[in-house]
């Protein structure tokens, strides 16, 4: 039953939210049972498009695990300057309360007097929810990615820069990048580092799993730059190790013949019982001859 | 043997059946006919077509077939378990019933397994599983427990029967068919209750009553690890091997009072099978309602405090689409027959044979319950997928078998009763040759 409330709960507070709130219902109530989690985060991706995305999450001021999703809720995306907001896009939240919209590599943003691209996420509000924005500010950054085999040593080389207002690419300094690998369901941590002068090489591990064909995916990682934000780069290649050894099962269940003690145990138990059920059988024969030798000797033959 | 007057007596006041038989006997054995008939129909045409007449699918593989199948199987097993249990209690009330569990015992071990040849889809390959058997495999290690506990408890069956046999072949006075006389004399193998016969035959029965209750244990045991050594959700369970024995014997008793109560109505057996009889069962039912009950409890406790997401999947089906299945089944097929038979005044014979029909439809909703959810609950999400492929619902194929099977049931039991006594003549006459040497000696 615990199910069937936390479904109704969530119903609950979308229909209350967004539907029946224009009739006029008192369902401010409710509302003023959540705090409003409201975040906004921006993602420079692989291929140089940014993603936006809004997290919309309703939070029980009294029960905090309490936390359902805001849903159906329209988020606009805006590269705001000083005279105006440019709108980027608009997104609807989805049951898990995100919005996200993705901004193609090529669009131009208008940037402050620093050289800042300011994105908002503004979400208009209802009769019962109150209106939400959020600002962010980064610097954009492009983040370089090379694997390169160097005297047959696989070696990695990051590079970073940024682009003034001239086009003249500047190296980017001091900036902390972390170095990954795509693993089954997270990215795994193999370096971190500081860029010095936009550039950073090392020399990746040689005894990396990839898959059957020995494809690793690389990742390097800005993560909550206080200029640049987040940024990712990917790369792909056959660096990883693959072995194809098959590793002899312990379970003997699954291999051709079952364990011994199987048959010797099955085999006693069952020989055991038909042993006796061909005993019994035996015993019967022999009541059968008593039976016969009996008649012949006790009732006369008609 | 030679019979006096008052064995003659007894003779011909418990086998009125063998004699003659009624109109309303014909009319009911034609009556179950016809419905072992539509199974067969149905059967043929789920030859024929295949499993697509069924409502069994890529994830419900097992439907009420299988449900049908633990139940005649653990009833046969409870009543193998019980038999064997009272050849060991010196009671003269053991006389009244020990044939009725028997028989329910053979009887549902004979056709609880064409159950699960009916969920097979090739039965042409079938086999296969004793030309290429996987010692590794539980459905192996049923395959070879339920036989062996076939033919043990059919070879137990016959012993018992053999001295009622010897009494009917030399019943002179009974006016009944030459081929049965002659029917009794083959399967009586010369018995004539000579001490050295009478010894030897006590000896085996004894040693294949130990064999059946170990046979009915490990038996049922296996066939619950059909379910438990899986890790579907529900199932994945260490105690599912106990749960399922109580299980059986919990539904076992109850058959076993309804039987009761049919017979001793029909044949008007009120003096052999008494109030006693269905008190005394009655208890035995109301200890194993605590105990399924508590077993039942602890197993759906456990699944639920886990907080295993794929368990809380299938409590969450359990209690949404299959809510009234789940409170029919496991509350009111427990705690109901508990209020009954828990205080000495509800205790007549009618309360118990109710609180008996209660806990049979009670366990095969529970067996359902066991089966169908969990097999709807896969790990992997079913999507983009018709609606029947999810969803298990029976067609009327799978319902006209089901019916079938408790229909032969009830046409092979009525059938028995025409060959032999269901009240055994032996134990009977026995107990009161023994009674009569202790009056004497006194």
């Amino acid at each position: 039953m615990k199910y069937n409330f936390s479904n109704h709960r969530f119903t609950t507070l979308m229909v209350l939210l967004f539907f029946i709130s224009f009739t006029g219902f008192g369902q401010e109530n409710v509302a003023k049972k959540f705090k409003m989690l409201y975040k906004f985060n921006t993602i420079k991706q692989a291929d140089n498009t940014r993603l936006l995305e809004v997290s919309f999450i309703a939070r029980n001021k009294k029960n905090k695990k309490d936390k359902p999703p805001v849903f159906d809720a329209e988020i606009q995306f805006y590269n705001t300057t000083e005279t105006e907001d440019i709108l980027l896009g608009t997104a609807k939240t989805d049951d898990t309360g995100h919005a996200s919209i993705t901004v193609p590599a090529s669009h131009k943003y208008t940037l402050d007097a620093a050289g800042y691209i300011n994105l908002s996420a503004k979400f208009k509000g209802t009769d019962q929810l109150k209106r939400k924005s959020k600002k962010i500010q980064v610097k954009d950054i492009f983040l370089e990615l090379d694997l390169k085999e160097i005297d047959s040593v696989k070696t990695v080389i990051v590079k970073a820069f940024t682009i003034d207002s001239l086009g003249v690419k500047i190296k980017a300094n001091n900036v902390d990048v972390i170095i990954s690998i795509g693993a089954m369901i997270s990215k795994m941590k193999i370096e971190e580092a500081t860029l010095k002068n936009g550039l950073y090489t090392f020399e990746f591990p040689t005894d990396i799993p990839g898959n059957i064909a020995q494809n690793i995916d690389i990742y390097t990682t800005i993560e909550d730059h206080d200029e640049y934000g987040n940024v990712i780069q990917k790369s792909n290649e056959k660096w990883g190790v693959y072995d194809s050894k098959e590793l002899d099962s312990k379970n003997t269940l699954w291999s051709k013949y079952a364990p011994l003690w199987m048959y010797i145990l099955l085999g006693v138990l069952l020989g055991g019982i038909w042993i006796n059920f061909i005993y019994t059988l035996f015993q019967l024969k022999t009541i059968k001859k008593e039976g016969l030798t009996f008649e012949a000797e006790n009732i006369p033959k008609t | 043997m030679i019979l006096n007057n008052n064995h003659k007596a007894l003779v011909t006041e418990l086998t009125p059946m063998l004699e003659k038989s009624s109109r309303s006997f014909y009319i009911w054995i034609a009556i179950l006919t016809g419905f072992v008939t539509l199974g067969f129909v149905a059967f043929v045409i789920q030859m024929v077509q295949g499993q697509i007449v069924t409502g069994m699918r890529d994830n419900v593989v097992w439907g009420i077939y299988e449900v049908n199948f633990i139940l005649f199987v653990g009833v046969s097993y409870s009543g193998a378990f019980i038999s064997g249990i009272l050849h060991f209690i010196q009671s003269r009330r053991k006389n009244s019933v020990s044939r009725i569990i028997e028989i329910i015992t053979v009887l549902c071990l004979c056709i609880g397994p064409i159950f699960i040849l009916l969920c097979i889809g090739r039965l042409d390959r079938l086999h296969y599983l004793f030309l290429y058997p996987r010692i590794q495999s539980p459905i192996t290690w049923d395959i070879l427990a339920i036989m062996t506990d076939l033919v043990g408890c059919f070879i137990y069956l016959y012993l018992t029967f053999i001295p009622d046999f010897a009494i009917l072949r030399d019943s002179d006075h009974l006016k009944i068919p030459a081929w049965k006389k002659k029917l009794y004399k083959t399967l009586a193998i010369g018995y004539h209750h000579t001490p050295s016969q009478k010894k030897r035959l006590h000896k085996i029965t004894k040693t294949m009553s130990a064999m059946v209750i170990a046979l009915a244990i490990v038996a049922y045991t296996v066939l619950a690890w059909i379910f438990s050594l899986t890790l579907q959700p529900g199932w994945n369970s260490t105690i599912f091997a106990p749960y399922f024995i109580i299980g059986g014997i919990y539904t076992g008793v109850a058959v076993i009072i309804l039987v009761m109560y049919v017979v001793r109505r029909t044949l008007n057996l009120e003096k052999y099978i008494d109030k006693s009889h269905f008190t005394i069962a009655g208890l035995v039912l109301l200890v194993f309602s605590l105990v399924y009950g508590y077993f039942t409890f602890s197993e759906y406790f456990a699944r639920w405090f886990s907080h295993k997401t794929i368990d809380e999947k299938l409590l969450n089906t359990l209690f949404t689409r299959y809510f009234w299945t789940f409170i029919i089944a496991n509350y009111i097929g427990i705690l109901v027959p508990i209020a009954i038979l828990f205080f000495k005044k509800l205790r007549t014979i009618r309360n118990i044979t109710i609180a008996a029909l209660i806990v049979l439809i009670g366990s095969w909703l529970n067996r359902y319950l066991i089966i169908i959810p969990t097999l709807e609950t896969p790990y992997i999400p079913i999507q983009d997928t018709r609606i029947d492929y999810v969803f298990y619902s029976a067609t009327w194929i799978e319902w006209a078998l089901v019916i079938s099977g408790f229909a032969a049931f009830m046409l092979f039991f009525s059938l028995l009763l025409k060959i032999v006594p269901i009240i055994p003549l032996s134990g009977i006459i026995e107990s009161e040759n023994e009674s009569t040497t202790i009056t004497n000696d006194q």
